[in-house]
């Protein structure tokens, strides 16, 4: 779960309390929403938690 | 593996002799676990960017995979970085980067032996029946996890909380 933290700080440059609170939502519910982006800035984010393999994908807002 | 000091930007760690080797066995293991495709998107087929958008994922994906075990193989054996002590092991310091990458080498390695072994629920206390079969795949997970924790601990400061 440390790792997951790590690794939200890492990519959004989030505070640690921001990321704990986003590791937590995919510990107890499977998903957290991490950001609302284009489809561009979407994608890189989609990229580099996938280089920490983390599960992440893209969704269009609906 | 121990951590020896942290500074911002530099982390230095001693290995034994057979740390050293268990980390350098363990990174070698990473073509034995790759993981399972990644899907960009839930419905990744739905339109033509999405397909486009998965395609370029799966590229990037595969570029760093191949650069960080060129890279991770450089760090290992660059003297300046990780080097034999007399009589003490080895010392291996790692910048920012270099931490960042071992980190990510590590979990792609606790991951995909943990998908190889069928992504059993050890936090639930799922045992695993050990045979010839996932004996590799169990060791791995379980040192690239020592090592990654060991690593995360002291990237986070988390021991001097």
């Amino acid at each position: 779960m440390q790792y997951v933290t790590h690794a939200f700080q890492a990519v959004f440059g989030w505070d640690r309390a921001k990321a704990q609170k986003h590791m937590m939502e995919v510990h107890e519910l499977g998903k957290s929403v991490l950001t609302k982006e284009s489809f561009e800035k979407a994608e890189f984010y989609v990229h580099q938690l996938q280089k920490y393999s983390l599960q992440a994908t893209m969704e269009p807002e609906e | 593996m121990k951590l020896l000091s942290r500074e911002p930007g530099r982390l230095v760690f001693r290995l034994s002799k057979q740390d050293h080797e268990a980390l350098l066995t363990t990174l070698r293991l990473r073509p034995l676990f790759p993981r399972r495709p990644r899907s960009i998107a839930s419905d990744a087929d739905a339109d033509q960017n999405l397909r486009a958008a998965q395609k370029d994922l799966d590229a990037a994906l595969e570029q760093h995979r191949t650069e960080q075990v060129s890279d991770m193989e450089a760090l290992m054996n660059d003297e300046a970085r990780c080097a034999a002590q007399p009589g003490s092991g080895w010392r291996l310091i790692l910048n920012d980067a270099d931490a960042e990458m071992l980190l990510q080498a590590l979990n792609e390695i606790r991951v995909g032996s943990w998908e190889k072994l069928g992504a059993p629920d050890f936090e639930a206390g799922q045992h695993l029946e050990l045979d010839q079969e996932n004996f590799l795949a169990l060791w791995a997970f379980q040192l690239s996890e020592m090592f990654q924790g060991t690593l995360l601990a002291a990237m986070t400061g988390e021991n001097e909380e």
